[in-house]
């Protein structure tokens, strides 16, 4: 197979550049080693070294503040024991606040605010550090915009959502269970998710995601014999690996992609999920509060039966057969 | 490959499986009353203040005797064979009363010390008012509550009525399994997916005291909007029965009821009143066949 | 036509499983335009054909032409194992017999051009993976579980509201140790795909040399998060992760109203 995993030739190490020398905290930390047994995975046995890099640096610094928080507040949570800790760890969990100001406690939603300044820090300082290695390399920028997709949708969960419904308390909780418990909880609340279009094509490029890596990565694998995997190559002179490739889906499925063209479709799939992703949170509680009834306004869902539409316009909703006003109860004879 | 390698693998494999299989479990990830987090899974954590409760003071068995606070004409000792301060089982004769006396000890599993000052059974201790109590509002229930899902949703009556033994089920305090929000709080749309998560919470604690799934009273293609079977509008009307009993009845030293109280884990409760001979082996108090609890027996002046 | 530049020396007769498993020759050994045919096409086009004109007269008789909207649901749980008239879930059982045989002529007739093209067999059995979650969800689930009625429906959302249901029937199934696995799964296979995506595409032609083009590849990746798993080894990454994925959500229903019948309470310690 012609593969080329290097084990006993030396370690590769970039030359320094003009952009690296202009970073404070520029140092590629250690020196790289190799595992030989990674040859047996056939993947690449280097290991390192890592660019430090001052935006590295300090959003590295704000993930781990961002951690000590949490720990702080499980801690908290757990009232200072830490078998506490271990066996309801799934259960820990760090809840905003409700309505949009600042948490009127810690323990009421402070902890929450901070580790979300905290690591949205860390975040956007990631971007910048990925940004910066790109030019350095001399990249197209198209992993910046991906991870900026996923910021975005991360954002849109964690703060624009929040922001266009008045409560912060419509954001997940930090924690397992908490984030869980949200993903159950938002749907319910917001009429049903699967019937929200942008989840539909959120979940349609999701799993076209998964499957494009089992159609891309098995016709690599299946011609690697024959060097389709060296893709930078074969989009500048295909050999015959990857004429096998193109041919084996244009004789399957009657069109073909090509070296370079496969991974469009696969950025784009990627991209589109959580772009689509975002969109969906975004237009909940905007463009509707009810997605089910969305989706039967505009004949794309069955009518399973009534719709009580009163109970998703009031607030709150008077239960049947309990009076409009007034209390329900009268106080019972003989109470003192 | 080496035999390195294989040992790697191996261990890989062992270690996995041990996590797994063996240390997994052994963490406490349910979702029951004691989730283990004193934060933010109370109400009070949520902002939600506590219903109000009906308070009767704390239940001393013990406190000496106070002849002041005693209706007039209860003599101070107990005269044979008469019957003084007979306030909700009006109109039973001695034996009768005798009898009903016998089903209270043994669904509430205790003895007559419990409500009674043994030197003068007339006398009136906090437990006995609570009793009281308790026993216009199982006559209320029965009448006001049940009966009336029972008309409006014939398929799913069921015979019998609400006894003493149907919460307290052989115990003073009855079984506290699940915790549930109470009614106020369960308006749509909540506040927030917080408020929600709470709602979601009880819920599953309404099946589970019920031994259903959701798919019982929803269907899930909308929770909000869908009234989709008769038991979701049951529901909610046992809802309000519980709720009006936690707010009247029940003291507020002690937990509130919750579906699970009578429910048990099954649709329809167990330990109902069946028939005359259960509870009130009286001519004159004959209980419907069918039923509800014949209300003048059990309602004091001046109730429902 | 449709035939590239490279591709007549590759069109070679013979080589055929059906060569292999009957002995005599594949009676479909052409192309039809760019479309490869064999015994086991011309079995595909059938069952799809078929199948789908059973769709679209189920639909027909339900009377609902929004295809968005339009439901064939399967048989109710009083019919069980057997067959159902074709409007009580016949029709639903119709068109699951004809997409699966559809599905499996599909996969051979793959196996059949990786003969011919002599390449390694990965994708149909990729594909296969694919095939057992449709055979785990329509009919080994409802053998196990008991009747036809635990399919999914065949429709746009109403498959939708079939997941929705049967999330809840089991009480949470975020909860489901599988479905989580799973769900982890598709996520990163998501974000790798984005990773290599945009490492071929940031740069492709920026260097006369490719194998400098690689190792500015390598480089970047060394930079960003420390190591570089190479151009053959992303390739297995991503197909592994889909296998795992796909895995993990075979599991996650298979032991859903079998094993587990709520996910809550399978985390209540005993």
């Amino acid at each position: 197979m012609a593969t080329i995993i290097t084990v006993n030739e030396p370690i590769e190490e970039p030359e320094p550049d003009a952009l690296d020398y202009a970073d404070p905290l520029g140092i590629r930390l250690g020196q790289a080693f190799r595992i030989p047994w990674l040859r047996e995975l056939k993947i690449d046995t280097q290991v390192g070294t890592i660019w430090l890099g001052f935006w590295g640096v300090m959003s590295a610094l704000l993930f781990a503040a961002g951690l000590g928080v949490l720990t702080l507040a499980a801690f908290d949570q757990a009232n200072g024991q830490p078998w506490i800790i271990v066996k309801y760890f799934a259960n820990l969990q760090i809840a905003p606040p409700e309505g949009l100001g600042p948490a009127p406690s810690l323990r009421g939603g402070g902890y929450w605010q901070i580790v979300m300044l905290l690591w949205a820090g860390s975040t956007i300082l990631w971007a910048v550090r990925c940004y910066e290695r790109l030019r350095r390399h001399r990249w197209r920028p198209f992993l910046l915009f991906a991870w900026l997709s996923a910021v975005l949708l991360t954002a849109s969960i964690w703060v624009i959502h929040p922001l266009l419904v008045g409560s912060w308390a419509d954001a997940p909780a930090l924690g397992l269970n908490g984030d869980l418990d949200w993903a159950q909880n938002f749907s319910v609340l917001w009429g049903n998710f699967y019937y929200n279009p942008w989840h539909q094509l959120a979940i349609f490029f999701l799993f076209g995601s998964t499957m494009l890596w089992g159609m891309h990565g098995a016709t690599i694998l299946a011609t690697s014999a024959e060097g389709s995997h060296h893709e930078d190559a074969e989009i500048v002179g295909l050999t015959s690996g990857s004429q096998k490739a193109i041919l084996f889906w244009r004789w399957t499925m009657g069109f073909n992609a090509f070296p370079k063209s496969i991974h469009d479709w696969l950025w784009w799939f990627a991209v589109g999920t959580v772009l689509a992703s975002a969109i969906g949170i975004v237009t909940t509680g905007t463009v509707t509060n009810d997605w089910y009834v969305w989706g039967v306004d505009h004949g794309t869902v069955l009518q399973y039966g009534p719709i009580t539409r009163e109970a998703i316009n009031q607030h709150p909703r008077p239960m049947p057969d309990m009076p409009a006003s007034g209390n329900a109860y009268e106080p019972a004879p003989g109470i003192q | 490959m080496k035999r390195r390698q294989r040992v790697l693998g191996a261990l890989v494999i062992v270690v996995t499986i041990a996590v797994g299989g063996v240390v997994q479990p052994l963490l406490d990830r349910s979702r029951a009353a004691d989730r283990g987090t004193p934060v933010d899974m109370t109400l009070a954590g949520a902002g939600m203040q506590p219903l109000a409760r009906a308070t009767y003071g704390p239940v001393d068995q013990k406190a000496p005797l106070d002849f002041s606070t005693q209706p007039a004409g209860v003599p101070h000792t107990y005269a044979g064979g008469q019957l003084y301060n007979v306030q909700a089982l009006k109109g039973l004769t001695y034996p009768q009363l005798l009898v009903q006396m016998g089903y209270f000890t043994q669904a509430l599993g205790v003895q007559c010390e419990y409500c009674h000052n043994t030197n003068n059974y007339a006398y009136d201790t906090p437990t006995k008012k609570i009793a009281r109590t308790m026993i216009l509002m199982v006559g209320k229930i029965n009448t006001v509550w049940i009966d009336k899902v029972h008309r409006d949703y014939p398929r799913f009556a069921v015979k019998g009525a609400v006894g003493c033994a149907t919460c307290h089920r052989g115990a003073p305090l009855h079984d506290v399994e699940w915790n549930i929000v109470p009614v106020q709080y369960l308006d749509w749309p909540a506040k927030s997916t917080r408020q929600a998560g709470y709602v979601v919470n009880s819920m599953y604690s309404v099946a589970k005291s019920l031994g259903v799934n959701c798919l019982f009273c929803h269907n899930t293609a909308d929770f909000v909007t869908l009234q989709y079977y008769p038991t979701n509008r049951i529901a909610h009307r046992m809802w309000q029965m519980v709720d009006a009993i936690n707010h009247q009845y029940t003291p507020s030293n002690i937990e509130a009821i919750t579906c699970f109280t009578c429910h048990h884990g099954a649709k329809w409760p167990s330990q109902l009143v069946q028939s005359a001979t259960d509870e009130a082996p009286i001519e004159g108090i004959a209980l419907h066949p069918e039923v509800h609890v014949n209300p003048g027996a059990y309602l004091d002046a001046g109730g429902h | 036509m449709a035939t590239l530049e490279f591709e007549s020396a590759y069109r070679k007769p013979g080589n055929t499983l059906f060569q292999l498993i009957v002995g005599g020759e594949d009676p479909f050994d052409f192309w039809v335009g760019r479309f490869y045919v064999g015994f086991f096409g011309a079995v595909a086009a059938v069952a799809i054909f078929l199948g789908v004109g059973i769709l679209f007269v189920a639909v027909g008789q339900y009377g609902d032409w929004d295809l968005l909207r339009a439901d064939i649901p399967p048989p109710t749980r009083a019919y069980g194992l057997g067959l159902a008239p074709f409007l009580q879930g016949g029709a639903w059982q119709m068109v699951v017999v004809f997409a699966t045989v559809a599905f499996i002529a599909w996969g051979m007739r793959e196996v059949d051009i990786c003969r011919k093209l002599e390449m390694g067999f990965h994708v149909p059995a990729m594909f296969s993976l694919a095939v057992s979650a449709w055979l785990v969800l329509q009919i080994l689930r409802p053998l196990l579980m008991g009747c036809w009625c635990e399919g999914f429906d065949l429709s746009f959302t109403g498959h939708l509201t079939w997941v929705s249901n049967t999330g809840f029937r089991y009480m949470n199934f975020y909860l489901n140790p599988f479905h989580a696995y799973a769900v982890l799964g598709f996520f990163l296979t998501a974000m790798v795909l984005a990773m290599h995506g945009s490492a071929i595409l940031g740069t492709y032609k920026t260097d006369p040399n490719p194998a400098v083009e690689m190792r500015r590849e390598d480089t970047f990746w060394r930079d960003y998060v420390g190591y570089s798993i190479g151009e053959y080894g992303i390739h297995r990454l991503g197909f592994y992760l889909a296998v795992y994925t796909l895995v993990m959500s075979d599991l996650c229903i298979l032991t859903s109203g079998t094993l587990v019948k709520d996910w809550v309470d399978f985390w209540h310690p005993f």
